[in-house]
């Protein structure tokens, strides 16, 4: 159900014209065309979108860097331009701040994993987020010295989603020290989102395309799984793994995955379920032993499935979630370009990692 | 040593043809040693050429893992992966004895660790980072199983060589040095010989002489 108030509106007119100045694919080959770096910096240069912040780090760093740094810096700026809109959108706030939070996770879990080293890490391994831009993160890396402290400020400044982890890093047993303790509350912390979202995204119509969109992330969570344990043939022989629950697989069809103990079987069972389209990309896992092909795809996936949502409802909280998508993705590639021909790649590899949906 | 400094004595003979006999025993066995040595090193160095061969493949795929995780996921996340993840190596250096030779083979269990030991969440996670640190631990591994070869062939090379140089030693100076000093001795002693019988000839003349003169004295 989509909200068609002023704001609302305003809203959409803006995301549709930031949408329309994403890269385009023909843009992408210009790019790849580049036999180094610098021919990516040259044309981000003469991009206005990329312009300033390229500029800005090439005031840092050079080459492949230069354009990660360049990227990382729209990125946040575009997290921060669509932060400050959805505050200011009262009825779907909630789920689009919640919708944001998925990329704060992995800022959060990088101020956890530099709680193990403590102050000596400096901003090493840091990560932004759309609630977690730099000048926070710094400042939550200043004020924290050690796991518990960060523990502590976490839960304070993100209570629905750190709250129970200084409870759990205190129950924690003997054996779990260091980065042991540290995968134990990411674990937690990625299930507490994750099965939040279980429950919060069946409340309500307007939050359908949430709803879409995170039964394929925990189908993407919960796949990944399977197939990483059949990979490293590490789960225990009844299969019977942690799956969350909220996907389109039924837990008993991934235990049935789990159980069955090979990759051709869990492929072959694939079949019977909504992603036997990802047939060729389990395939591939299976050839190269490589789990990389899988989130690529997933990407795609929800990039496609929420565009269709758009077309379903123009007004609807999936042309935003559609946009963040294409923007991060954006980012991504621009990411891959700089470093697929720093390390001289192929083309042909380089384009294989490249998500090019508008 | 000079051949004329030596005492050309018959004891002297016999000694230096014992040591004749002895050094072509040793450079047999130092031969044979070598040609073993040598049969070893070729093995290894083949099995060597194949493990690095499979060590430059593994490191190309490690370096485009790698590049693929900074760029899929970026260089920072990587890095806080990273940092979660250290770890310490155990491994066991065994010692193999070969021809009296100490070559040290290093043991070690598998280096590619499940996604639930890598000290991050074993629910959401960057499997591109994943395929990055899986590369890096493949190469590390074929590492492992490269040095210890690497440097037994080092080491067997090294012993090859000094056997070489010894077996020259034995053979260009030590064989050819003995047997002239044989021939120098046996000429000292023949000539030898022959001042003995030729001054034994002139006694038997002079006495023969004195003989004569003798008879002929008493004649007169």
């Amino acid at each position: 159900m989509s909200i068609r108030t002023t704001y609302g509106i305003y809203i959409n007119a803006r995301i549709h014209a930031r949408r329309s100045e994403l890269l385009t694919k023909q843009r992408y080959e210009e790019l790849l065309q580049s036999s180094d770096p610098a021919g990516i910096v040259r044309g981000l240069l003469g991009n206005p979108f990329y312009e300033k912040d390229m500029a800005e780090a090439l005031l840092h760093g050079e080459g492949a860097n230069a354009v990660e740094e360049a990227a990382g810096r729209n990125l946040d700026r575009e997290f921060e331009l669509l932060t400050r809109i959805v505050r200011r959108e009262p009825l779907r706030a909630e789920a689009m701040m919640y919708f944001l939070n998925r990329w704060d996770l992995a800022a959060i879990k990088s101020l956890l994993r530099r709680g193990i080293r403590g102050e000596s890490a400096g901003r090493f391994g840091l990560v932004t987020g759309p609630s977690l831009p730099w000048p926070v993160m710094e400042r939550y890396a200043a004020q924290t010295n050690s796991l518990e402290s960060t523990v502590l400020m976490l839960a304070g400044q993100f209570p629905s989603l750190c709250g129970k982890l200084p409870r759990l890093l205190a129950s924690r047993n003997e054996e779990q020290h260091g980065a042991e303790a540290v995968a134990m509350l990411e674990t937690a912390l990625d299930r507490r989102y994750f099965e939040r979202c279980g429950d919060f995204m069946w409340t309500g119509p307007r939050l359908a395309p949430v709803r879409a969109y995170l039964r394929l992330e925990v189908d993407r969570i919960n796949l990944r799984s399977v197939l990483a344990d059949l990979l490293y043939g590490v789960r225990s022989a009844d299969g019977r793994g942690a799956w969350l629950k909220g996907g389109l697989i039924e837990v008993a069809t991934l235990d049935s995955f789990a159980a069955s103990g090979s990759l051709e079987q869990a492929i072959s069972m694939l079949e019977n379920t909504s992603y036997r389209a990802l047939h060729q990309v389990f395939s591939r896992v299976q050839q190269t032993g490589q789990l990389g092909a899988l989130d690529r795809r997933f990407e795609m996936l929800f990039v496609e499935r929420l565009g269709r949502m758009v077309h379903q409802d123009p007004f609807g909280l999936a042309l935003f979630m559609n946009y963040v998508w294409l923007k991060w993705l954006e980012c991504a590639n621009l990411r891959v370009l700089a470093r697929g021909v720093e390390a001289g790649l192929p083309s042909g590899r380089v384009r294989e990692e490249l998500i090019c949906l508008t | 040593m000079c051949a004329e400094n030596i005492t050309p004595t018959r004891m002297n003979l016999l000694s230096r043809r014992s040591q004749v006999k002895l050094a072509s025993d040793g450079l047999s066995i130092l031969r044979g040693k070598r040609e073993a040595l040598l049969k070893d090193l070729i093995r290894r160095a083949r099995l060597l050429r194949d493990k690095q061969r499979e060590l430059q493949h593994r490191g190309r795929e490690a370096n485009a893992a790698l590049a693929m995780a900074r760029a899929v996921r970026g260089t920072a996340e990587v890095e806080s992966v990273t940092a979660a993840g250290e770890r310490s190596l155990a491994v066991s250096v065994q010692i193999e004895k070969l021809w009296g030779l100490r070559l040290g083979t290093v043991e070690h269990g598998s280096v590619i660790r499940a996604p639930q030991d890598r000290g991050i969440s074993r629910v959401d996670y960057s499997t591109h980072v994943f395929d990055a640190a899986a590369a890096a631990e493949a190469m590390v591994e074929q590492m492992l199983e490269c040095s210890p070869l690497e440097l037994q062939v080092t080491t067997l090379g090294e012993e090859i060589r000094k056997l070489g140089r010894r077996i020259n030693a034995i053979e260009e100076y030590l064989i050819p040095r003995l047997r002239e000093e044989i021939a120098f001795i046996k000429s000292v002693l023949e000539e030898r010989e022959r001042e003995e019988r030729f001054r034994l000839k002139r006694v038997k003349k002079k006495k023969s002489r004195a003989k004569v003169e003798e008879v002929a004295d008493v004649a007169e």
